[in-house]
Formats: C-alpha cells, structure tokens, sequence
C-alpha cells in the first residue's frame, strides 16, 4: 500500500512530461529524466520529499532496469515511454547514480536509544546476577535427579529409598509403587535439578496428578509456583505462566506425594512461547541445580522493528508505565532479598553498612560507571534516613536505579564523551554480545587499567564469547535471520497430511535449533557450511514421518544427527522446518519459500509488493501445479519486477511439498524445476533445482555481505554506517573465503563496533 | 456492585454533599427512598479465628444467661457485654479423615468430613479437602445472589501471619468441595486489591524529583540532535507526577482508605501491627460496602507464631501441648489468648465508633462478628466446646448473654447463621449433625 502511494506520484509526474517527449534518434537520457522522472525522483536521482523520498539505488541489472521503466514507467500508460526511451533514460540513471549509492550516504551516527525489552530483561536479571552470581551450568547431565522416599505414617520423606536421573517426568505408577521394593501405599519423590530453555518469553507450566505435588521454577522469593499438596486422589492438572529468559538455566524442582491414594501417577509438561503443550523433553532438564535468578514477569511493549532489527528509539506513556512497573516489581524483590543481596543478616552489627555499599554498587552496575561523591551522597547516602526502614531505602535506589536515563540509554556516555574511554568500550561489548551490562570482571579490569590494550579488551571478548550468554543473544538473532522469531509453528492441513501433527513441527523446529546451536559453537562452522547444511538432527518422530531408519542408540535427548543426504537435502533452505513453515496448509507455497530463499540465501533486497495480492486456490483450474498458478498470478508487469526473482527461486523448490517431504510429481505429472535467473550482476542462469541454487549461493557474495549488515544492526541496534572501524565487504569476502567461522565473525563485528573510536594505548 | 450505593453516592454528589453528612442525612429523612424503605438494613460477618485451642478455665464464664462474667481472657471483652453472645456446649462432631487439627479448622466453616487423601497429621488418617462449602461462603454466595446485598466483592478473607502453604490446617473458607480460598496475607495485597496500588504510586512519586534532575544532567551532556528522547522522556515524568498524584485508582469512595505504613514487612515479629492494618482495610472495606462477609485468620490452625511482644518466646503450638501443670506454659496461653481478645475488642471498638452508613446506629449493630477456634483444648486436642464468642447485633439473635448450646452439634449453629440473613436452608454440612434445625438464638 505504502509504496503504491509513490507510483501514483510517479505516474503523475510522467504524465507533465509526456507533452515534451522527444521523437530524436538516439534520444538523451539525461534530458528525457529531467523531463519524465526528476520531479519525483529528484535531478540527481535523490528523491523528493511527499514524492519518492527515497534514492533511487537498487541493485537491479540493466536490462533489467530498462526492462522495467519499458513495462510499468508510467505504470498507467506503459506506452508514454518506450523502447529507445526507456532505454536511455535507464542507461543514465543507471550509469550516473544507480550503482552508486555511496552519492547519497548521509553522515550516518550512532543515535541515542532506550533500552531494547531484550537488553532491559537481561541487564534487570544480571543486575542482580551480579551479586548472587550467574547460574552456569558445568558439564552436567541431562535429566533430573530423582529421590524416592518411602513415607511411613507421614506425609514426609521417611527413609530414602533410592536416587536415580529421570530424563522426563511421565509416570503412570497405578497402584504399584514408583521403584521395586517400595512401599506402594505411601512413598514420594522429589525431582530436582535445572531447566534451561531456549528461547525467551512466556513458559506455561503443567502438572497432572491424582496424587500430591508442588512445582517451583526459579522460585527464590514467597511459595511454589503450583502447591498441590492435598488431594482427595482425583486426576487433575495445575498450570502457571512464568516469563523466563532463554539460554540461562533455572532451579526446577517437583515434588511428588502418594498417599494412600488409590492411584499414583504424575507428569510434568511444558508449552513453550512457540509450541505445544507436550512432556518437557529431557534436552532441557539438567541434574545440576542451579540458584534462582531474578527474571521480571512484567509485560512490556514491543519495541519499534520497522527496520528489520528491534531498536528502542521510541517512547511512549505506555512504554513509560510498564518500565515502571518492572523496576517496582524489581526494586520491592531487592528489598525482600537485601540480606542476601548484600551478604549480611538482621543480627550483623555492620548490616546497615552492608546494605549501603550492596545499594551504592548496585547503582554503578545499572549506570555502567563509577559514581562521584556528590552522586553517591544524593542517590545512596540521602535515601538512607534514620527513620526510615532499610528495605524502603533500598526499594528506593533500586527504583531510582532502574528508572534513571542512565540506565535506560546505555549509549548516553558514548554520545556525551568526546574521547570514548574503556567504560563505553565496555559498556558496547555487553551490550553487543549480551544485551546485558558489564560484568563484575568488566569494571574490574577497567578499575586495574587492564582494558585498555587492544589484546585487552581482545582477551575480554573472548572470555564474553565463551559465555552462555553470547550464544543466547546469536541464537536470537538467527531466529529473526531464518523468519522464525515470534512465528507460530507451521500449521497444515490435517486432512491432506494427517500426520503432520504440532508435535512433529516442534521437533522440526527443535532439529534446525539444535543443528544451529551445535554446528557454530561446537564445529564452528564457515559461512559456505552454514548455507550447505550437510547434518540433520533427527528424532524418532521426523525419522518416521520423513521414512528414514532411526538408531536404537539414540542418546537422552532423542535426537540424532544424519547425514542431510539421506534426507535428499540441498541445503539449508531445504530443512523441513523451513519449507514447512513457508508452505500454505494444503500446498507447499513457492512465493513464501521465493521471498525466503532470495533474501536470506542469495542476500538480495526485494521491497513490499505495490498491493497486497492474495492466493486463493480456489481461483486455479485445480489441475494445474502450484507453478502454473502462481505464474498466472504474478504475470502482471508490475509484480514480475520482484516476482520474475520470487518466483525463480521458489519453484526450484517445488520438489518439496508443503511438509518438507520430496516429491517428483505432482498428481501424475513430473515436476519441472527448471528456472530462468536473473542474478545480481545481471547475469541470466539456469537453475534446475535446489542444489543449483545452493551452488550460485556458494559462488555469490551477496548472501555474506547482507548476512554481515543484518548480524551487526541486530549486534548493535544500529547501522554499521554510523561505525568507522567496520569494512562489512571485507568481512563478507573473508567469511565468504572461509576465513572466518561464524562465531569469529561475531567476534568480529563484536569487537569492532564497541571500540568504534576507541584509542588503543599501545 | 452495590447499585443502591452507587446511586446515593451520584445522588449525594448531585446535592453537592460530601460522604461526612451521611448518617445524619439518613437518620434525618427518607431521601432515598430505595435505601431506608424497600431494602432491610445491612447484614455483616466477621468470622475472627485464632489457633490451638483455648484455656477452658479462664475463657467460659461460670453462669448463664444475662449475667456472665468475664475472666481473665474475656475480660477486655467486658465493655461490649451487652453486645455479646457466647455459646457454650457446642462440638465440632465432624469425624472421618484428618487429625483434630485439620478438622478443627477445614471442619470449623464447612461441617462436613474431609475427603480421604494424602495429609498426614498427628493422628487418625491422613486426609483431603473438605467435602464442602464454608458459611461464610455460601452466605456470600447468598447475598451476591441478589441485586440489593451485592457487593464488589462479597466476601473478603484477610490473614495475619498465614503461612505461604495450601493445606487443610492453613485454610478455614472453601467455595465448595476441595475449593479452598486464599487469605490475603500481606496488608499490602490487601490494599493493592482494595484501593490499587497506592504505595507504588507513592514509592514512585518519591523518585520523580531526582529522576527529573537526572534526565537534565544527562540531557545537557549531549549534543543537541541527540536530546529529543529526553525530552519526550522529562515529558512522561511529568505526566505519570499528575497521574499518580491523584493516589488511590477509585474515586467516590465514602471513607478513604486507611493510611499505610511505609515498609511493614510481614513477619512474625509484627503480627501485632499487620493484625490492626488488616481490621482498618477490614472496617474501612465494609463502610466502602465493597464486602458484606469477611474472615480474619491470625496464623492457622498448629500455628507457630513467637509472641515476643507479649514477652513469650515459645511457639504457640508447641505451648499448646503443655500439659495444665506447667504453670508457665498455662500463664503464657492465657496471655496469648488475652491479647486475642485485645484483638477483637479494638475490632469491635472500631465497628462502634463507625457510624453505619445510611442507617441509623454503628455498623456493630448491623455487623455480628464470631471468634472462634479450631480446638476446645490445646493439650487434649478435644473438638468439643469450641470457642464460639459472638458480638454485635447484626444478625438479630439475642445479645449479652451466655448460653448453653446443649452438646448440639456446631453444624446447627452454622445453619442458624443462614436462617439469619434470610436464607432457610434445611442442612449445612452434614445432614445428620443438622438434627433439631438451626439454633434457637433469638
């Protein structure tokens, strides 16, 4: 719609030139622009402000180009400017400002942003991690540790019975006893160890039971998160929502009692922020029992994405009370926990003392720097009264903390600072690599004048990288790169593939995650590898649906790895998860899956389409292909400028349907993958299916450089024009080469961003 | 919502009369015809419960009838003699599942058994839930069933010192079978739910002033381009100031609500303070007319709390097991329950002294308050003669005298309860110990 608004603009400045249209020869181009285009694209191709505003730059070939100003320039009348027209004015704009949009870079810089909701969740956890420590888990099990008691005469433990490490909690006991030799009147069990999810946002916790139970998930303060201690001995399930954060592990801890109870039998299930109620699957569950972290469970609102990454450049009254109440909910949490926030108890004589210096650090934790002595007396010592009772006090600082600009506009000092010193260095490299603040190990190196060599701070990245943290923060970003962020789960048809079932695409889901996961931080992959994808995770359910043989030997998790050519795959874009997700329920979805594939796999731009076209199945002679229909729906002049790409780079995915499953015909009909394709340079290829297109993405350059640009906009919440320090082309040519494995470009782009300005002491 | 309040509450304001003039406009003249001549004057309850059982010796009077008197534990009682019912003789005969602990207090409201489960008390079997509703919920159930006596809320349930655990030793009100209802504990739940959340707002306007001075410091750092944010952010400071200056989230309320304390923690050592917030949100939440029932639980059946500002530092339950010959442990028990009592005559001292909204008289006369106890007996554990001390004329039974319930079971005495507010059931928990009908308290 938005852009249909500047065709209508353009139209109108085509038809005032239209009188003059010149009949010479060889006609000028430069002329003819100035005539039919510059009123709306500007003389020199800049744009006009209410016209076109924006340059005119694109990455079109120009035959292209010429091409389209013939079809759709003035797209109400194509005819006005034609042949040797269209093709001189193309030829100009092409050869004088297309290709360059250098001509038309602003002076870019870093602009001044509110916390992201991301980079406010993490610093508010690790502000208080700072003090009771961050939960790490070290080459623990996967599973829960599980204590059989028998309970004799009473409902508590009795006399243990046995330990043992329980992968999921689904047991069906009847009327026998959960262990051989147990009591099966009465016995309990109590399951304990840690949860570490994946991604960040709202989990909903359930429990089912005729028997008693009690579930806490990162309870640090007040009761469980479900009590259900009493039962008469009916079968029922409890549930609560609890906002967690993903990449960071959580006490988790269930309790179990029967009690005479007819029956006993209990489960514990899980529905993640994308996903289905199900069992929590062991890969989650850790033997290790980590403490509590603080998580804040306030809702916030989204944050402004309309340039592809989430950046906090607006605010608003709403935005305004929910942050308010999250520092509340915060500030009223530090003051229950004073004692232990700040190593001291009501009976320590320098408890006060203690509680100072605990609100005093706490401070310069949240505003990223050293406090002066005037602003230690007016946001510590003041707030410290006689009269007043000491957790009110902290209450206070802590609100103060959490609702100061200094908190909440990370970049302030960056922006105020003419020489950026170490603590803006530092401040950047956690915001960069954690969406957090600086660690306890940050400010001490700055305190020692140890960060202010470039092995320094190189030494410091490397330590940030290694932290849980990094990955959660490069997971999410993958999320966003493969479409997957804050989209549901694939949902077909459950007439035409019965057993596509949720739990399937959930596993889907969970396979490219894990593969991800493992392949950049484990194998540390390059680029190229990352596009080949040459393993799969499979699971027994993906074995089964997609008719492969799974192992017997298949470890906790259920997953294991395959070569991806048992599955016949070409590539990344070619894992189930993927084509399922860009599929229509009853047909696999060529445009979809186009779009994907030519942004993310080829890294070109395509824009909005000028109007919103729906696919409706209905429209189609029911025999044709999926191929034939979408032809006949995007033949329009005006749409084939995106779609003859689109279009291109889905079909040579059709022997794939909708499940991700292959295919070579379709109803009876071999499939024709074939494809014409335009590439960036201009160059006509000829793609027969999706290794073709895996091989042109190998070749390009194009994919690595886009990738680059869009890791460090989502890296920093800004664009790499604003950085000087930062050639994006030579770290795309170098992960292109292979010289860089993904996660040595993170710490790359890491690095470069933070210390933007930044003198190394030599 | 009460609609008559609501509809003299906008009368009054179009008179341009504030809430203070009420009880004389009332007693004055039949402005509002719908308050004072179609509708039967307010009914309230209080059920006051304290735990382990009482020192029989020092609690029940020795006589009958009007002339009781008042020892040691009943004594700060005194001044409400005339206001005052106490029933003697009367048992919680509710057997089956569940130690006395546990029927004594999930039995105590509800008069029925407890379904067999998996609770395992100091005796007898282990057990569930109870099987049923409590009174005073089905008493709210009652009135918010019709137009005329419903209320916001209904019913409130207010705890002091409850312990953050769901069993049947912890609740006393239940909305039905294994329905158990949740005290609100901690006073300032208690206002957050009743008024909104006042001292967030206070807390956060008590920053404002810095966090503007703030937003200037780093604002004058930057260079102009990059202070626009601020702005806006100076903007919403001033904004929320406005917003939140105006304090509680209601408006038209006839009293406002009690001042809080700044930073009361709920632990033990301010039971005393927490107990007296929760009756000023109490009597301040029946003149708002937001409840016409409510419960008011210090600790819970077994409770533990550690009196120190009686200068006791034992635990109340396990002084409770003290056999009669320990004279200390005997002294500290009627302490306890004195200050109990100490509780209950500031309760019903404040219910005096608050005029009854739109009606003639205090809000004692139209609020019947009961105190009452899981146990007869600390020590012998006994169900029988359970504390029941009634005060206030609320519900229209015979007032300041002390009676002989005849060993009737307490179901009889639940059910006398219902047939006061217009609601003649035929049983309340278990039929069989319903026998006789309601009691006879008129």
């Amino acid at each position: 719609m938005f852009w249909g608004r500047y065709y209508q603009r353009l139209l109108f400045a085509l038809i005032l030139g239209a009188s003059s249209m010149s009949l010479a020869n060889s006609p000028n181009g430069e002329k003819l622009y100035a005539e039919h285009c510059a009123e709306c694209h500007g003389e020199k191709g800049e744009g006009v402000e209410n016209e076109y505003s924006k340059p005119l730059v694109g990455e079109w070939p120009i035959t292209k180009l010429i091409h389209y100003v013939d079809k759709t320039m003035p797209d109400y009348d194509p005819d006005l400017v034609k042949g040797k027209e269209a093709d001189a004015i193309s030829r100009f704009l092409y050869e004088s400002f297309y290709k360059k949009p250098e001509l038309f870079q602003k002076d870019s810089k870093v602009q001044l942003a509110r916390l992201t909701n991301r980079q406010y969740r993490q610093s508010v956890t690790d502000l208080f991690g700072q003090f009771e420590g961050h939960p790490t888990l070290i080459n623990s099990a996967r599973g829960l540790k599980g204590k059989y008691y028998n309970a004799e005469g009473m409902n508590k433990r009795k006399k243990m019975h046995a330990e043992q490490v329980d992968s999921i909690i689904r047991f069906n006991y009847r009327d026998k006893a959960a262990l051989e030799g147990m009591n099966p009147k009465k016995f309990s069990v109590y399951w304990e160890g840690s949860i570490l999810p994946r991604e960040s946002g709202w989990y909903e916790f359930f429990v089912k039971s005729p028997n008693g139970f009690e579930l806490s998930v990162n309870q640090s303060e007040g009761g469980p998160l479900i009590d259900e201690k009493v039962t008469a001995g009916t079968l029922r399930e409890e549930r609560a929502k609890l906002f967690l954060l993903g990449g960071r592990p959580y006490p988790i801890r269930l309790n179990y009692f029967k009690f005479d109870d007819p029956n006993a039998s209990i489960e514990l299930s899980w529905k993640t922020p994308i996903g289905e109620k199900e069992i929590i699957p062991a890969e989650y569950f850790y033997t290790q029992v980590v403490p509590p972290s603080f998580v804040s469970q306030q809702k916030l609102p989204p944050d402004d994405a309309s340039h592809g990454y989430e950046r906090g450049i607006q605010i608003d009254s709403t935005w305004d009370e929910a942050t308010t109440f999250a520092a509340l909910e915060a500030s009223i949490f530090a003051g229950k926990r004073m004692d232990r926030l700040a190593r001291t108890n009501e009976k320590d004589e320098s408890r006060k003392q203690k509680i100072t210096t605990f609100t005093k650090q706490f401070l310069q934790y949240a505003f990223r720097e050293k406090l002066s002595d005037e602003e230690i007396e007016r946001y510590v010592h003041s707030k410290f009264t006689d009269n007043a009772p000491l957790h009110i006090s902290v209450e206070k600082i802590v609100l103060t903390a959490l609702k100061s600009p200094r908190f909440l506009y990370p970049e302030w000092q960056a922006l105020a600072k003419k020489e950026k010193d170490s603590s803006v260095v530092a401040t950047r490299l956690a915001l960069y690599f954690w969406d957090s603040i600086p660690d306890r190990k940050l400010h001490d190196v700055i305190d020692r004048n140890q960060f202010s060599k470039k092995p320094h701070i190189e030494g410091q990245v490397r330590r940030m990288l290694d932290d849980p943290r990094s990955q959660a923060k490069l997971n999410d970003f993958l999320l966003h790169w493969l479409d997957m962020k804050n989209k549901e789960l694939p949902s077909l048809s459950k007439k035409v593939f019965p057993n596509f079932s949720p739990a399937l695409a959930l596993d889907l889901r969970r396979s490219l995650l894990r593969w991800i996961e493992n392949s950049i931080w484990e194998q540390m992959i390059t680029w190229p590898q990352f596009l080949e994808m040459k393993t799969i995770e499979v699971n027994e359910r993906i074995a089964s649906f997609y008719g492969l043989s799974y192992p017997d030997d298949a470890n906790t998790t259920g997953f294991v790895e395959m070569n991806a050519s048992y599955l016949k795959r070409q590539g990344l874009h070619t894992h189930p998860y993927l084509l399922a997700s860009h599929s229509y329920p009853e047909e696999s979805s060529p445009i979809h899956r186009g779009v994907f594939t030519a942004r993310k796999i080829l890294g070109r731009t395509l824009r909005p389409p000028t109007e919103a076209v729906s696919f409706r199945n209905a429209d189609f002679d029911p025999n044709w292909t999926m191929r034939q229909k979408v032809t006949e729906l995007t033949k329009a002049a005006n749409c084939m400028s995106c779609h003859d790409q689109i279009n291109s780079t889905g079909f040579v995915l059709e022997n794939f349907d909708a499940t991700g499953r292959n295919r070579s015909e379709i109803a009876g009909v071999p499939l024709d993958l074939k494809v014409e394709y335009l590439d960036s340079e201009g160059i006509e290829r000829t793609l027969n299916g999706s290794q073709d297109l895996l091989s042109h993405a190998l070749e390009s350059t194009k994919p690595a450089k886009s990738f680059v640009d869009e890791l460090f906009k989502h890296l920093a919440k800004q664009p790499v024009q604003s950085y000087h320090a930062i050639d994006t082309s030579k770290l795309s040519e170098m992960l292109q080469n292979e010289q860089l494995s993904l996660r040595d470009l993170y710490f790359q782009l890491g690095f470069l961003g933070a210390s933007d300005g930044f003198s190394f002491l030599k | 919502m009460n609609f008559n309040s609501i509809n003299r509450r906008s009368a009054l304001k179009q008179l341009g009369l504030s809430s203070l003039s009420l009880p004389i406009l009332s007693q004055s003249a039949n402005l509002f015809a719908e308050e004072t001549s179609t509708s039967a004057p307010k009914q309230r309850l209080i059920v006051m419960f304290s735990p382990n059982g009482t020192i029989p010796n020092q609690f029940w009077p020795e006589t009958m009838g009007d002339d009781f008197e008042h020892k040691t534990i009943l004594k700060p009682l005194e001044p409400f003699h005339d206001q005052m019912l106490i029933l003697r003789n009367l048992h919680n005969k509710v057997k089956g599942d569940g130690d006395n602990h546990m029927r004594g207090m999930s039995c105590l409201l509800t008069g029925i058994e407890l379904f067999p489960g998996n609770v395992m008390g100091g005796g007898n079997t282990p057990s569930g839930w109870p099987k049923g509703i409590s009174i005073d919920r089905e008493i709210c159930k009652h009135l918010q069933s019709k137009e005329e006596t419903r209320t916001r809320f209904g019913a409130l349930h207010f705890g002091v010192g409850v312990q953050d655990t769901a069993d049947p030793w912890t609740r006393m009100s239940y909305d039905g079978p294994n329905k158990p209802v949740t005290p609100l504990t901690d006073p300032y739940d208690a206002y957050r739910k009743l008024y909104g959340n006042v001292r967030e707002k206070k807390q956060v306007r008590s920053i404002l002033d810095d966090l503007r001075g703030d937003l200037n410091k780093v604002a004058n750092q930057l260079p102009e381009s990059d202070r626009k944010l601020l702005i806006e952010h100076s903007e919403l400071v001033d904004r929320m100031d406005k917003e939140y200056a105006d304090g509680s989230s209601l408006t038209n309320l006839v009293a406002q609500p009690p001042e809080l304390p700044e930073g009361l923690r709920n632990q033990n050592d301010n039971l005393p303070q927490l107990g007296r917030l929760q009756i000023d949100m109490l009597v301040n939440s029946f003149v708002n007319d937001f409840a016409r029932v409510a419960t008011l639980q210090y600790t819970k059946s077994v409770g533990q709390a550690k009196m120190n500002w009686l200068d006791i530092d034992d635990a109340h339950h396990t002084l409770s097991h003290e056999p009669d010959k320990n004279k200390q442990a005997y002294e500290k028990l009627v302490r306890i329950n004195t200050w109990f009592a100490e509780e209950l005559a500031y309760l019903l001292k404040k219910l005096e002294n608050t005029p009854e909204p739109g009606s003639k008289g205090s809000m004692l006369d139209h609020t019947l308050v009961i105190w009452t106890n899981e146990l007869g007996k600390g020590n012998s554990h006994t169900l029988n003669d359970i504390p029941f001390v009634l005060a206030g004329n609320g519900f229209g039974f015979r007032m300041g005298r002390s009676l002989s319930c005849e060993n009737s079971a307490h179901n009889r005495f639940l059910l006398s309860l219902a047939h006061a507010v217009g609601h003649p059931l035929e049983t309340f928990g278990n039929p069989k110990l319903c026998q006789g009908g309601p009691l006879n308290l008129s």
